[in-house]
């Protein structure tokens, strides 16, 4: 079973990088044909952006920035999957909070950051501030959905069998909403990363201020190799978290590998 | 059905409620800060039935319109796709996942050059901000049916299209509606940030014009009409999943 | 009279105006102040000596600790913060300062963070043979904000080539990086980059400068340092006022005169990719272009309403203001004639 298990992580490994190979050669090509100016091939990224990898100072301030969007994540996370929750279950609390979630869902970000750096200026509590609320909907509404679909038989079924209320929760819920938590995280991180970027984008201090620096130069390799480097972070984080996911919840990667 | 009903003066209640607070804590900062909620949308009210804002939206849609009908087109295929072939997820999530992590702001130089600073770039943009929540959306949820749920249907004999007719389909219905929900989300906030980030036009236009003359009150009555807009929208959707979907939604 | 009694008569003179003006001699020495400073993101050659002086500078003068610098992205943001009274200094455009101040509120333009702009105008030669074809609505210009100071800085010399500029396609693209490439993949017809920026661009096909402000212009100013009016009249930070003006002049000072120091400066404070390794040979060219040229640092950092007249019409043209405002009632240029009193011939 378990080197059935590397044997077939091993495979997900190699496609993941045939996937990212293919990718990697369009780029090439488009790049070559457009050039550096306009947008360099994953050639001149190398050579151009080595330097400023090796060196760390792209890595160091990349985790400075992480360390700020973590908090606000957080936040985001721990009010936004039990307020989803309790939306779901409860049809008041559903009608008070369901209005502003649809309203905060559609606004634009970039379009209300000048709004916070008056309110709030230009620290820390400014881009934790920008990071929670980019995140905490799309938490709230992914757990709400999965929230509403969770069968009412299946609670009653646990009361049947002398459950108390919040074992029902623990037993029957939670892994019932296992896989909307699971994607809610992952939604979650990913928009918390980018409202992280986005308002250092507008105040240029940490990782942001790479990117707006780097737009400046005549070359896009500096900016695309930065570019590169956050997708990078993504698909570690997802690693993680689906690493995570497999220990927690064992049962659910049993059921999806259909 | 009842209790549905009873929750409309909730719901109303508490956007109220809401309002209120703002206006409480209008009152003391200066109006360049934050205007109160009665001059917002009083001015949202006269700019609407004068048509100015009216017609920058008319124009704002199309880009909408087509960049999430292109996501969800595309989206919604490529997620089932995905969810049901373990080698192609394999292979694509990584590649996906990545593009996602970019905020869009990022992408914005390359997309003048490749799609101009006018519509097209701007549904490039709409279709780049919706498309990766689209797909997840479909692809937890094809992975989400269980197993059991196909057996049992090949076992009373359902075949290939039947199968998935009757038996696929309304298990990942919810998951389609969630997708369509998150399109029209995404879609309308991307439809201003394209305004802002490309050439102003538009909505995007009388922002900046707004913003550009201190005129807080302008910007906040564009940025509270869309947030009408996507309230609406959503409300539509829920009401007709609610009646496409009956068996999912709860009632109590 | 001998250089030393015509120090002493200035420090005299200096001493008077800054009692005349109510103001403490120098700042408390007791607690450092902090002071509250937003600039643009981006620092290029021209900036040098201002973001020095507001890095190093402030602090080298007696009662101050390092000051508390936010950056900001869009000159537009900067400004509102201004009004808004979020922070104490900020270097917004002026355009924007005299539009606010239409509209009641009270900030005022107190120096110069550098004279001129480093900005030049660049066309695609192949599609804008004259400045008539800026007319074309098919060649459209691209600026970083509609009515800022990049917008108006084409109007002079377009609305004196017979140009008008009520025909001209103007997009905002906020960003010099993008405004290039929107101009070399042929999105955008013209554009006001910066000019050693234009040297690069200039090697990627026909691409040229149409003009450079600084040879049309009697004078130009882009970044001013602004205070909010009702902030400033409290003493002490009307002696902040001061020094951060002296601060500035002294960099400017010392800019002018050498030439090591600036190149230093460079490296630190530039935030091009590839500041850190340019070569004292490769920045010659700019510094004397704008030390001597240009004048972009003048050792007599004196901003008056005089200084505005000419460039008034043109504010209007661009739709910042109606013109229903005093320039005098905007700038405010007694706190610079003040740190040129104290400061003398410091640093000359």
């Amino acid at each position: 079973m378990a080197r059935e298990n590397l044997v077939s992580r091993t495979r997900k490994v190699g496609l993941g990088l045939a996937g990212a190979a293919i990718a990697l050669c369009v780029w090439q090509a488009i790049g070559m044909r457009l050039g550096d100016a306009l947008f360099a091939p994953p050639s001149s990224v190398i050579v151009q952006f080595m330097p400023q990898l090796l060196d760390g100072s792209a890595i160091d301030a990349l985790a400075g920035s992480l360390r700020q969007m973590v908090i606000g994540f957080a936040f985001a996370y721990a009010i936004g999957a039990p307020v989803g929750i309790v939306m779901a279950r409860s049809p008041l609390i559903d009608a008070i909070v369901h209005p502003w979630l649809n309203m905060a869902v559609v606004t634009s970000i970039a379009a209300l950051v000048p709004f916070f750096i008056l309110i709030l200026g230009t620290g820390f509590w400014f881009r934790v501030a920008v990071v929670f609320i980019a995140t905490i909907w799309f938490v709230m509404l992914t757990v709400y959905q999965g929230a509403r679909g969770i069968e009412p038989r299946w609670l009653e079924v646990g009361r049947a069998f002398g459950a108390r209320a919040d074992q029902r929760f623990w037993k029957v819920m939670v892994p019932a909403l296992f896989p909307y938590l699971f994607t809610a995280a992952r939604i979650g991180l990913t928009h918390a990363i980018r409202a992280m970027v986005l308002a250092e984008m507008f105040v240029i201090v940490g990782y942001g201020a790479l990117l707006h620096n780097a737009g400046l130069g005549i070359s896009t390799a500096p900016l695309l190799g930065l570019i590169l480097l956050l997708m990078a972070l993504g698909v570690i984080v997802n690693g993680l978290l689906v690493g995570a996911s497999r220990m927690l919840a064992p049962w659910y990667e049993e059921r999806a590998r259909a | 059905m009842r209790a549905r009903i009873g929750n409309r003066p909730v719901y109303a209640a508490s956007i109220l409620l809401g309002l209120a607070c703002w206006e409480l804590i209008a009152r003391d900062l200066p109006r360049v800060i934050l205007p109160p909620p009665s001059v917002v949308l009083v001015r949202l009210v006269t700019d609407s039935l004068s048509g100015l804002l009216l017609v920058a939206l008319a124009k704002a849609l199309p880009a909408m319109l087509i960049g999430s009908g292109l996501a969800l087109a595309i989206g919604i295929p490529l997620g089932l796709l995905l969810g049901r072939s373990a080698t192609l997820s394999a292979m694509f999530d990584p590649v996906i996942n990545a593009v996602y992590a970019v905020p869009p702001v990022a992408f914005v130089p390359f997309f003048i050059v490749w799609f101009g600073l006018y519509l097209w770039a701007r549904v490039a943009l709409i279709f780049l901000m919706s498309i990766f929540e689209i797909i997840i959306a479909v692809e937890t949820g094809v992975r989400d049916v269980r197993p059991q749920l196909i057996d049992v249907g090949r076992a009373f004999g359902a075949g290939g299209t039947t199968l998935a007719w009757k038996v696929l389909a309304p298990a990942i219905s919810p998951f389609i509606f969630l997708a369509v929900r998150i399109g029209i989300v995404r879609g309308i906030n991307a439809m201003i940030t394209a305004e802002l980030f490309f050439a102003a036009v538009n909505l995007g236009f009388l922002m900046n014009d707004d913003a550009r003359r201190f005129d807080t009150s302008g910007v906040l009555s564009i940025i509270v009409l869309l947030a009408l807009l996507g309230l609406v929208a959503q409300e539509a959707l829920k009401w007709a999943e609610a009646r496409a979907l009956p068996w999912h939604v709860r009632t109590s | 009279m001998s250089l030393m009694r015509r120090d002493a008569i200035k420090l005299l003179g200096g001493i008077g105006g800054a009692a005349s003006l109510g103001l403490p001699l120098s700042a408390s020495a007791q607690a450092k102040r902090a002071l509250d400073i937003e600039l643009l993101g981006f620092a290029l050659d021209i900036h040098v000596p201002g973001t020095a002086a507001v890095f190093e500078g402030i602090q080298a003068l007696p009662g101050y600790a390092a000051p508390k610098v936010a950056r900001i992205d869009q000159i537009r943001t900067l400004t509102s913060n201004l009004v808004a009274g979020s922070t104490e200094f900020g270097t917004p455009g002026p355009t924007g300062i005299f539009g606010a101040d239409e509209q009641g509120s009270d900030v005022k333009i107190i120096g110069m963070y550098y004279r001129n702009t480093d900005l030049v105008f660049v066309v695609n030669t192949d599609k804008v043979k004259s400045y008539k074809d800026l007319e074309k609505p098919e060649n459209a210009v691209a600026v970083n904000g509609k009515g800022d100071i990049t917008h108006v800085m084409l109007l002079g010399p377009l609305i004196k080539n017979g140009v008008d500029v009520n025909k001209i396609t103007v997009i905002e693209i906020g960003g010099s990086g993008s405004r290039m490439r929107a101009l070399l993949s042929g999105r955008v017809a013209a554009v006001p980059i910066h000019f050693d920026q234009a040297d690069e661009v200039a090697k990627q096909g026909p691409y040229k400068v149409f003009f450079q402000p600084w040879e049309f212009y009697k004078i130009w100013i882009n970044e001013v340092w602004a205070a909010k009016g009702s902030w400033l009249k409290n003493k002490d930070n009307a002696r902040a006022a001061v020094d951060l003006i002296k601060a500035t002049t002294l960099a400017f000072r010392r800019s002018n005169r050498d030439f090591n120091w600036f190149v230093d400066m460079y490296h630190k404070y530039v935030t091009l990719p590839d500041a850190k390794t340019a070569t004292p040979q490769s920045l010659k060219p700019f510094w004397t272009q704008l030390s001597t040229t240009m004048r972009a640092w003048p050792d007599q950092n004196v901003l008056t309403a005089a200084d505005f007249k000419d460039l008034m019409p043109l504010y209007k043209a661009a739709g910042d203001i109606t013109g229903s405002i005093a320039i005098d009632q905007v700038v405010d240029s007694s706190y610079a004639e003040q740190a040129m009193k104290e400061l003398g011939r410091q640093g000359l």
